[in-house]
Protein backbone atom coordinates (compact mmCIF):
# COMPACT_ATOMS: atom_id res chain seq x y z
CA UNK A 1 0.00 0.00 0.00
CA UNK A 2 1.31 3.57 -0.93
CA UNK A 3 0.75 5.74 1.61
CA UNK A 4 0.96 9.46 1.53
CA UNK A 5 3.06 11.04 4.46
CA UNK A 6 1.37 12.85 7.08
CA UNK A 7 1.34 16.89 6.59
CA UNK A 8 -0.55 19.88 6.74
CA UNK A 9 -0.85 19.18 2.70
CA UNK A 10 -2.45 15.80 2.85
CA UNK A 11 -4.08 15.94 6.41
CA UNK A 12 -6.11 19.41 6.69
CA UNK A 13 -8.71 19.01 8.43
CA UNK A 14 -11.87 16.89 7.46
CA UNK A 15 -9.61 14.72 5.99
CA UNK A 16 -11.31 11.15 5.90
CA UNK A 17 -9.32 8.34 7.18
CA UNK A 18 -9.68 5.21 5.17
CA UNK A 19 -12.15 3.33 6.94
CA UNK A 20 -12.02 -0.59 8.05
CA UNK A 21 -14.63 -3.42 8.50
CA UNK A 22 -13.75 -5.75 11.38
CA UNK A 23 -15.27 -8.40 13.41
CA UNK A 24 -15.34 -8.11 16.89
CA UNK A 25 -15.01 -12.25 17.31
CA UNK A 26 -14.09 -14.41 20.18
CA UNK A 27 -10.34 -14.97 18.89
CA UNK A 28 -10.11 -11.25 17.99
CA UNK A 29 -11.74 -9.97 21.68
CA UNK A 30 -9.09 -12.71 23.27
CA UNK A 31 -5.87 -11.22 21.34
CA UNK A 32 -6.58 -7.65 22.65
CA UNK A 33 -7.31 -8.82 26.10
CA UNK A 34 -4.18 -10.69 25.86
CA UNK A 35 -2.68 -7.42 26.45
CA UNK A 36 -4.30 -6.44 29.11
CA UNK A 37 -4.04 -10.11 31.61
CA UNK A 38 -7.84 -10.50 30.86
CA UNK A 39 -9.65 -13.20 29.18
CA UNK A 40 -12.81 -12.93 26.97
CA UNK A 41 -14.52 -15.18 29.31
CA UNK A 42 -14.28 -11.98 31.62
CA UNK A 43 -16.53 -9.98 29.65
CA UNK A 44 -20.07 -11.29 29.83
CA UNK A 45 -24.02 -10.07 30.48
CA UNK A 46 -26.27 -12.60 31.68
CA UNK A 47 -24.41 -15.32 29.52
CA UNK A 48 -24.29 -13.52 26.14
CA UNK A 49 -20.21 -12.93 26.12
CA UNK A 50 -19.87 -8.78 25.03
CA UNK A 51 -17.25 -7.09 23.58
CA UNK A 52 -14.43 -4.95 25.83
CA UNK A 53 -15.01 -1.00 25.61
CA UNK A 54 -11.38 -1.03 26.32
CA UNK A 55 -10.74 -2.65 22.41
CA UNK A 56 -11.96 0.66 20.73
CA UNK A 57 -8.94 2.78 21.99
CA UNK A 58 -7.06 0.54 20.07
CA UNK A 59 -9.21 0.83 16.56
CA UNK A 60 -6.95 3.97 16.13
CA UNK A 61 -4.22 1.96 15.16
CA UNK A 62 -5.11 0.33 11.97
CA UNK A 63 -7.17 3.87 10.26
CA UNK A 64 -4.51 6.21 11.13
CA UNK A 65 -2.08 3.88 9.57
CA UNK A 66 -3.73 2.79 7.22
CA UNK A 67 -4.19 6.16 5.50
CA UNK A 68 -0.90 7.98 6.20
CA UNK A 69 2.75 6.28 6.20
CA UNK A 70 4.55 7.38 9.60
CA UNK A 71 6.58 5.44 11.74
CA UNK A 72 7.84 6.24 15.29
CA UNK A 73 4.32 7.87 16.50
CA UNK A 74 3.49 7.99 20.24
CA UNK A 75 -0.18 8.06 21.32
CA UNK A 76 -0.66 11.05 23.53
CA UNK A 77 -4.14 11.00 24.83
CA UNK A 78 -7.74 9.76 23.69
CA UNK A 79 -11.01 10.47 24.92
CA UNK A 80 -13.97 7.62 24.16
CA UNK A 81 -17.41 7.40 24.58
CA UNK A 82 -18.96 3.79 25.04
CA UNK A 83 -22.28 4.68 23.57
CA UNK A 84 -23.26 0.69 23.12
CA UNK A 85 -22.98 -2.78 24.34
CA UNK A 86 -21.76 -4.64 21.78
CA UNK A 87 -21.78 -8.65 21.69
CA UNK A 88 -19.09 -10.50 20.45
CA UNK A 89 -19.25 -11.30 16.96
CA UNK A 90 -20.39 -7.99 16.13
CA UNK A 91 -19.06 -6.77 12.74
CA UNK A 92 -18.59 -2.92 12.31
CA UNK A 93 -16.70 -0.46 10.49
CA UNK A 94 -14.46 1.80 11.69
CA UNK A 95 -13.90 5.42 10.46
CA UNK A 96 -12.60 8.59 11.03
CA UNK A 97 -11.14 11.56 9.86
CA UNK A 98 -8.20 14.50 10.30
CA UNK A 99 -9.53 17.33 13.21
CA UNK A 100 -6.09 18.82 12.97
CA UNK A 101 -2.27 18.94 12.89
CA UNK A 102 -0.07 20.98 15.60
CA UNK A 103 3.50 21.72 16.72
CA UNK A 104 4.84 22.08 20.52
CA UNK A 105 8.72 22.05 21.07
CA UNK A 106 9.71 20.43 17.50
CA UNK A 107 7.15 17.46 18.23
CA UNK A 108 3.98 17.08 15.46
CA UNK A 109 0.74 16.31 16.75
CA UNK A 110 -2.13 14.86 15.05
CA UNK A 111 -5.63 14.76 16.05
CA UNK A 112 -8.29 12.40 14.58
CA UNK A 113 -12.05 11.15 15.46
CA UNK A 114 -12.43 7.49 15.70
CA UNK A 115 -15.80 6.63 15.42
CA UNK A 116 -17.11 2.40 15.67
CA UNK A 117 -20.31 1.94 13.85
CA UNK A 118 -22.51 -2.26 13.79
CA UNK A 119 -23.84 -3.46 10.65
CA UNK A 120 -27.36 -1.47 11.83
CA UNK A 121 -26.00 1.65 11.98
CA UNK A 122 -25.80 1.60 15.72
CA UNK A 123 -22.44 4.31 16.86
CA UNK A 124 -20.41 1.80 19.32
CA UNK A 125 -17.83 4.22 20.47
CA UNK A 126 -16.83 7.53 19.29
CA UNK A 127 -12.90 8.23 20.28
CA UNK A 128 -11.05 11.41 19.60
CA UNK A 129 -7.33 11.02 19.76
CA UNK A 130 -4.11 12.87 19.57
CA UNK A 131 -0.53 11.40 18.89
CA UNK A 132 2.52 12.47 17.89
CA UNK A 133 3.36 11.52 14.08
CA UNK A 134 7.04 12.84 13.94
CA UNK A 135 8.90 12.82 17.05
CA UNK A 136 11.79 15.43 17.68
CA UNK A 137 15.19 13.18 18.10
CA UNK A 138 15.59 12.59 21.60
CA UNK A 139 19.10 12.81 23.04
CA UNK B 1 -16.02 -6.45 44.52
CA UNK B 2 -18.45 -4.05 46.14
CA UNK B 3 -17.40 -0.55 45.49
CA UNK B 4 -17.94 2.10 47.89
CA UNK B 5 -19.11 5.27 45.48
CA UNK B 6 -18.58 8.18 47.88
CA UNK B 7 -16.23 10.71 47.22
CA UNK B 8 -12.75 9.84 47.60
CA UNK B 9 -13.25 6.35 47.82
CA UNK B 10 -10.46 4.15 46.58
CA UNK B 11 -11.13 1.54 43.83
CA UNK B 12 -9.53 -1.73 44.97
CA UNK B 13 -6.19 -1.19 42.55
CA UNK B 14 -4.59 -3.58 40.40
CA UNK B 15 -1.04 -4.54 39.50
CA UNK B 16 -0.06 -6.31 36.15
CA UNK B 17 2.98 -7.19 33.68
CA UNK B 18 2.85 -4.88 30.65
CA UNK B 19 3.25 -6.60 27.39
CA UNK B 20 5.33 -5.11 24.51
CA UNK B 21 2.89 -6.81 22.01
CA UNK B 22 4.25 -4.58 19.26
CA UNK B 23 7.67 -4.90 19.88
CA UNK B 24 8.02 -6.43 16.57
CA UNK B 25 6.97 -3.55 14.65
CA UNK B 26 10.26 -2.31 13.19
CA UNK B 27 11.22 0.77 12.82
CA UNK B 28 7.52 1.57 15.06
CA UNK B 29 8.63 3.44 19.01
CA UNK B 30 7.52 -0.05 20.08
CA UNK B 31 10.83 -1.66 18.65
CA UNK B 32 13.65 -1.89 21.00
CA UNK B 33 15.90 -0.34 18.42
CA UNK B 34 13.99 2.38 17.34
CA UNK B 35 12.83 3.22 20.81
CA UNK B 36 16.53 3.52 22.15
CA UNK B 37 17.32 5.56 18.79
CA UNK B 38 14.69 8.04 20.14
CA UNK B 39 16.34 8.37 23.48
CA UNK B 40 14.00 5.90 25.01
CA UNK B 41 15.15 3.17 27.61
CA UNK B 42 13.20 0.40 24.96
CA UNK B 43 10.37 -0.53 22.70
CA UNK B 44 7.07 1.60 24.82
CA UNK B 45 4.48 -0.70 25.61
CA UNK B 46 1.17 0.81 23.23
CA UNK B 47 -0.30 3.87 24.52
CA UNK B 48 -3.82 2.27 23.70
CA UNK B 49 -3.27 -1.05 26.24
CA UNK B 50 -1.77 1.34 29.26
CA UNK B 51 -5.13 3.55 28.67
CA UNK B 52 -6.81 -0.12 28.27
CA UNK B 53 -5.87 -1.10 31.46
CA UNK B 54 -7.99 1.77 32.92
CA UNK B 55 -10.92 0.87 31.37
CA UNK B 56 -9.92 -3.09 33.34
CA UNK B 57 -10.15 -1.08 36.39
CA UNK B 58 -13.43 0.48 35.64
CA UNK B 59 -14.99 -2.91 34.41
CA UNK B 60 -13.25 -4.67 37.37
CA UNK B 61 -15.14 -2.80 39.61
CA UNK B 62 -18.35 -1.27 37.89
CA UNK B 63 -18.99 -4.56 35.67
CA UNK B 64 -22.18 -4.04 33.22
CA UNK B 65 -22.75 -0.15 34.07
CA UNK B 66 -19.31 0.08 32.20
CA UNK B 67 -20.13 -1.37 29.54
CA UNK B 68 -22.19 1.14 28.35
CA UNK B 69 -23.03 4.67 28.41
CA UNK B 70 -19.65 5.13 29.74
CA UNK B 71 -16.89 7.32 29.37
CA UNK B 72 -12.66 7.56 29.91
CA UNK B 73 -10.22 10.24 28.88
CA UNK B 74 -6.86 9.20 29.00
CA UNK B 75 -3.33 11.19 29.25
CA UNK B 76 0.13 9.48 28.58
CA UNK B 77 2.55 10.78 30.80
CA UNK B 78 5.83 8.65 30.84
CA UNK B 79 7.05 5.65 28.59
CA UNK B 80 6.28 2.40 30.16
CA UNK B 81 8.06 -0.63 29.21
CA UNK B 82 7.54 -4.68 29.45
CA UNK B 83 8.63 -6.41 32.52
CA UNK B 84 7.79 -4.17 35.27
CA UNK B 85 4.98 -4.34 36.95
CA UNK B 86 2.48 -1.61 37.07
CA UNK B 87 -0.02 -0.31 39.11
CA UNK B 88 -3.72 1.19 38.02
CA UNK B 89 -5.41 2.93 40.75
CA UNK B 90 -8.79 5.21 41.00
CA UNK B 91 -10.75 7.90 43.32
CA UNK B 92 -14.18 8.01 43.12
CA UNK B 93 -14.19 11.96 42.67
CA UNK B 94 -18.02 12.12 42.31
CA UNK B 95 -20.79 9.41 43.43
CA UNK B 96 -23.80 9.01 41.68
CA UNK B 97 -26.48 11.12 42.47
CA UNK B 98 -30.30 12.26 40.59
CA UNK B 99 -29.10 15.31 40.27
CA UNK B 100 -26.13 13.79 38.26
CA UNK B 101 -28.33 10.93 36.28
CA UNK B 102 -26.72 8.44 38.97
CA UNK B 103 -23.14 8.73 37.32
CA UNK B 104 -20.00 8.42 39.07
CA UNK B 105 -16.59 9.64 37.88
CA UNK B 106 -13.34 8.18 39.23
CA UNK B 107 -10.11 10.09 38.35
CA UNK B 108 -7.44 7.15 37.21
CA UNK B 109 -3.87 6.76 37.69
CA UNK B 110 -1.36 4.17 35.99
CA UNK B 111 2.16 3.88 38.63
CA UNK B 112 5.46 2.61 36.72
CA UNK B 113 7.29 0.19 38.85
CA UNK B 114 8.90 3.38 40.37
CA UNK B 115 5.81 4.95 41.35
CA UNK B 116 5.92 7.82 38.86
CA UNK B 117 2.90 8.72 36.87
CA UNK B 118 2.42 7.31 33.39
CA UNK B 119 -0.76 7.98 32.56
CA UNK B 120 -3.73 9.47 34.21
CA UNK B 121 -7.18 9.42 33.33
CA UNK B 122 -10.82 9.96 34.40
CA UNK B 123 -13.96 7.92 33.59
CA UNK B 124 -17.81 7.73 34.66
CA UNK B 125 -20.54 5.37 33.50
CA UNK B 126 -23.80 5.34 34.66
CA UNK B 127 -24.58 3.00 37.71
CA UNK B 128 -28.10 1.18 38.53
CA UNK B 129 -27.28 0.58 42.22
CA UNK B 130 -24.98 2.74 44.92
CA UNK B 131 -22.79 -0.53 45.35
CA UNK B 132 -22.48 -2.31 41.52
CA UNK B 133 -20.47 -5.97 40.77
CA UNK B 134 -17.12 -5.85 38.99
CA UNK B 135 -15.52 -8.76 37.77
CA UNK B 136 -12.82 -8.92 40.69
CA UNK B 137 -10.28 -8.75 37.52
Amino acid sequence: MNLPPLNDETGKPGTPLNPYEVTFDRAFVQGFLDKTGESADDYAVAGQPVVPPGIYLAAYGRLIHESFHYTAGVHVSSDMKVLAMAPVGTKATVSGEVLGLSERNGDKYVTFSVNVTDTTGTRLAEIEHVSIYALRPRT
Amino acid sequence: MTQVLERDAALTPIRLLPINSAADSKGSIHDDEKAREMGYRGGLVSGSTILAYMSRLMYASFGADWLADSALSGRLRRPVYEGGEVTIEGTVVEGPTDANGRRVTVELRVLTPEGEVAAIGQASCRVTGTGSEGNGA
